[in-house]
């Protein structure tokens, strides 16, 4: 097939040697497979996302698409190289895959400027694999629950092998990164080992209200309590990416900072917008290596051609470089993929209340609404927004009824709800 | 479409433009970075994308050198190339698509072959700050090598083939002002405080004060006054495992209560930041490595200057320099910024007499002291100091007589060096027969490749092994000789991503390189560094 892009990588794939999966089958075909039969998903077309798009299409994958909400910022331009200062201000997906279909025609790519949560099932079920450029836990658990509820199980219980769509997730701070496969049913997914990621940087308001030691107490403080004093804006909310506001919270932090002595020449607008903004530092060079590396596995599951890693990978090029892949392991209760009911002990005399701060505490949930199956009819134990439900919050759960009850949990982490099974303790 | 022609940012964009990356290495790394001139000899996918993250992060210039012309293999993998370069010079075919990525940095091509360019004369080379290169010949590779060395311009190896890659650094010397270490003790002195800290940690009285004061008291207070109490009841000793657990005992009896976080602080930090604060081995090393030499001229790098003057420094006053950092701990305001003012005025003063010393030796050479800023950073980050070095002729003798340590390694049974080969084997065989090995469609004899013969060859030649039993792994040679010299875009990315930052490490002087080699096989997904 002379004048073909991928020629030389048809012939490749139409060869085998000692180190392929011993049930490789090399074949001429299997680059057609790549072009024309396989549909992959990218979710974030923003550090990762440009870099996994550009290697899946240059390694031969024809049907991409590729979805993420964000506008391109003039930030973004020092590792985001499917964007020019000209697009900035325009969706993200959309330009990177204008450009990808630029320079790559072989490759069909189809760009969704939209949150994930605005696709159904249906969307979803369209892919044979999912890749994940995020740079949110919130985003990656909901896809994770998403894909699981995908699963189709048969009448004996088992799941049908072609419902199963791997996900790779990769993720980078700094110099640091991972890629991780999540293979339904084989392997554990996202919810699982939810401790991997780092918490969230978080000041006590106490310190940041009375007794600061560093800048970042004083840029705290600007943004909370005196924006709130002064309202420098006529009522707006902090925006971390106006140059007024960062500027303004800055003198505030450094006066802030002079009152109580503390070495204010740290406290610029750099500082300050990164404090307010959470900003994770960021490069090309780790973006590219943890991404070509979610494609490279992507790659082996689509040709079968090598074994997956067993099945997360760590690195770190602080120092030297340091790569480490180790089995992540299931939870056997896991509230996505465990195969056991996830059983919370509770004493009967507690309220409704109770339970729902202990879910929310042990599981990072945000806002949990709760329904269960009592005496045949499905009843709304606590939704938010419904104003009846609210008194159930005081009331015990032996009231309630919901000795070895299995409730259900919708919240915004899980993309559907998950059951979790009640019991009293001190009874079985 | 053609590119469009954009302007070049102005510097308040510039900041926006690379502020994720600024916080990482700083505006002196920045700088550092837009200063530098990187040549690389041999355009290919590999090299091709470790440009690209020298490109994004705004390297200065750039030289693409390549008299090869595209190829399919070259379309097949490469994100800057299209069909439409089949046949054109590799080096010329790839410049735009790779100078739009910035258009503050400034990228050009030179079509010559770079042995004709060596052999004209060593001019061309001594303007680069460091120099790539990926898939040249050998020996072309190995004189580009012995003329930078001597010059301590750093050569950076970096290549990919099928799912293996590798990268390797080659320098005389390699400086680290700022190491980074992300597990650096923090130098709070506890073992022999400066008066001034000394007489203001004593100034605690841990019982008179009242409860809140208590609870806010920075945890360094009682972790060395129970130190210091410790040491009084047994002869000034330093403690080991079982002095740092009564340690922990004496500051559970002074606590209030359950739930003064400074004091669960204390606790915690008795293992780490209780120790004897002694010059580390390898800066003593440094210090006496200057020593050894002949006198500082003009043309001594700057760092063994420094290390001169540290040399005084420390035999003056048996320490290193004063670290100004301390880490946070829980604590009213004004205890914690006076102590962290106590370390910096200390660090200050530290500063002060080092540049003494070095003013001192800079006016016996000759040359200006340097810049006030270098040398703050030189003695805060003290501790982390480090001259790395390389042998030239780590993997190839000088005298082609004598046996390569590759040999040697190779009983290891280290897999991946078995690949490393390959790679070697590979480029000499595309020398001699100016294509890639399993190319040849009469390649079988008797059911075996000829190919495989010939790369066997090749590699016996270069590990010129004394025991003639020595072979190539079958399975490496059997994927190379399938793989017929392709790069696979996704391996040629991770090699590339990898390689530029190593080399972002070299420019800047910050974050420690690897030592020396690094092997990636995607199959296994195994990183492997190894000193070659």
């Amino acid at each position: 097939m002379e004048g073909h892009r991928f020629q030389a990588l048809r012939a490749y794939l139409s060869k085998t040697s000692k180190l392929a999966k011993e049930d490789f089958e090399a074949s001429e075909e299997l680059l057609d497979l790549l072009q024309n039969e396989i549909r992959v998903l990218i979710v974030g077309a923003g550090g990762l996302g440009c870099e996994i798009l550009k290697c899946m299409a240059l390694s031969g994958f024809g049907k991409i698409d590729i979805i993420d909400m964000d506008t391109i910022d003039l930030s973004n331009l020092n590792r985001q190289f499917l964007f020019r200062q000209k697009d900035v201000g325009r969706g993200k997906a959309d330009v990177a895959a204008e450009f990808i279909m630029g320079r790559v025609p072989e490759a069909s790519v189809t760009p969704h400027f939209c949150r994930i949560e605005e696709k159904d099932s249906d969307f979803y079920r369209q892919f044979q694999i999912v890749i994940l450029g995020l740079d949110s836990v919130q985003a990656r658990r909901w896809i994770n629950a998403k894909m699981f509820s995908l699963l189709i199980h048969d009448d004996d219980g088992n799941i049908l092998p072609q419902s199963i769509r791997p996900i790779i997730d990769g993720g980078t701070e700094g110099f640091r990164g991972h890629c991780r496969l999540i293979c339904p049913t084989m392997t554990a997914c996202l919810e699982c080992n939810l401790d991997l990621f780092p918490p969230q940087v978080n000041f006590p308001l106490c310190t940041i209200a009375s007794v600061p030691r560093l800048p970042e107490h004083c840029i705290e403080w600007s943004r909370i309590i005196a924006w709130e004093e002064e309202d420098p804006f006529q009522g707006e909310p902090v925006d971390g990416d106006n140059f007024s506001h960062i500027t303004w919270l800055t003198e505030k932090a450094r006066e802030r900072a002079e009152e109580f002595n503390i070495d204010a020449s740290g406290i610029d607008f750099r500082k300050t917008q990164g404090v307010i903004k959470r900003i994770i530092p960021a490069v090309a060079s780790t973006n590219s290596v943890i991404a070509s590396q979610c494609v490279t596995e992507a790659f082996k599951l689509a040709t079968y051609s090598f074994d997956n890693m067993d099945n997360y990978s760590m690195l770190n090029q602080n120092a030297g470089i340091y790569q480490f892949v180790y089995p992540a392991e299931r939870k056997e209760d896991c509230v996505v993929c465990g195969k056991k009911r996830r059983v919370i002990e509770v004493g009967k005399e507690k309220t409704l209340g109770d339970l729902i701060a202990k879910l929310k505490d042990e599981n990072e949930l945000s806002g949990p609404a709760l329904t269960a199956n009592i005496e045949n009819s499905e009843k709304v134990l606590f939704m938010d927004n419904i104003q009846g439900t609210h008194e159930n919050l005081s009331r015990t759960l032996e009231e309630l009824s919901l000795g070895n009850q299995e409730i259900q949990v919708t919240d915004k982490a899980y993309a559907a709800p998950v059951t979790i099974q009640l019991r009293f303790t001190g009874e079985s | 479409m053609p590119p469009v022609h954009e302007m070049c940012d102005s510097p308040v964009q510039q900041d926006i433009r690379y502020d994720r990356q600024i916080r990482l290495w700083g505006d002196h790394g920045q700088t550092a970075l837009e200063n530098a001139h990187v040549l690389v000899c041999g355009v290919t996918t590999t090299s091709c994308e470790t440009v690209k993250s020298l490109i994004l992060p705004g390297v200065g210039k750039i030289t693409l050198i390549d008299h090869k012309v595209v190829e399919k293999e070259d379309i097949s993998s490469n994100f800057f190339l299209t069909k439409a370069d089949l046949g054109r010079n590799r080096a010329e075919a790839v410049l735009s698509n790779i100078s739009e990525l910035n258009p503050s940095v400034k990228v050009s091509y030179d079509d010559r072959n770079v042995a004709d360019v060596l052999a004209s004369g060593d001019e061309f080379f001594k303007k680069f700050t460091v120099v790539l290169v990926s898939k040249i010949d050998r020996k072309v590779r190995r004189k580009i090598e012995k003329l930078l060395y001597p010059l301590t311009i750093p050569v950076v190896l970096v290549e990919s083939t099928g799912m293996f890659g590798r990268i390797r650094l080659l320098f005389k010397e390699h400086f680290v002002l700022e190491a980074r270490n992300e597990h650096q003790v923090p130098d709070l002195r506890l073992d022999n405080p400066f008066p001034e800290l000394g007489e203001y940690l004593q100034s605690f009285d841990l019982e008179k004060i009242d409860d809140c004061d208590h609870k806010h008291v920075p945890m360094i207070v009682p972790l060395f006054l129970a130190l210091e109490e410790w040491r009084n009841e047994n002869d000034r000793r330093m403690p080991d495992y079982k002095g740092k657990k009564a340690i922990r005992e004496k500051i559970n009896r002074i606590r209030r209560s359950p739930d003064e976080e400074n004091f669960d602080e204390a606790i915690a930090a008795v293992n780490s930041m209780i120790y004897e604060r002694r010059v580390p081995t390898e800066i003593g090393d440094f210090c006496c490595e200057v020593l050894k030499n002949k006198s500082l001229t003009p043309d001594t790098p700057i760092h063994w200057v420094m290390f001169k003057a540290l040399h005084d420094f420390i035999n003056k006053t048996n320490k290193l320099p004063q670290d100004p950092t301390i880490p946070d701990m829980f604590s009213d305001s004004k205890s914690f910024v006076r102590l962290a003012k106590l370390y910096r005025d200390k660090a200050q003063e530290d500063v002060e007499l080092f540049k003494k010393f070095l003013q001192h030796h800079c006016s016996s050479i000759g040359i200006p002291s340097p810049d006030e800023k270098f040398i703050t950073r030189f003695c805060s980050n003290a501790r982390g100091l480090r001259v790395m070095f390389c042998d030239l002729d780590g993997f190839e003798n000088t005298d082609p007589e004598l046996p390569t340590k590759l040999p040697e390694l190779l009983q290891s049974n280290e897999d991946n060096l078995h690949a490393f080969l390959c790679f070697e084997a590979a480029l000499d065989f595309e020398q001699q027969f100016s294509r890639h090995p399993g190319t040849d469609y009469e390649q079988m004899l008797d059911g075996q490749y000829k190919d495989a013969d010939r790369l066997n060859f090749f590699s016996s030649k270069i590990t010129k092994a004394l025991d003639s039993s020595f072979q190539l792994k079958e399975d490496y040679i059997d994927e190379f000789l399938r793989i017929c010299g392709l790069e696979l875009n996704s391996i040629a990315t991770y090699t590339g991503g990898l390689a530029a930052q190593e080399t972002i490490k070299l420019i800047t002087r910050q974050f420690i390189p690897i030592e020396n080699t690094a092997i990636y096989n995607g199959i296994t997904e195994e990183l492997q560094t190894f000193v070659l």
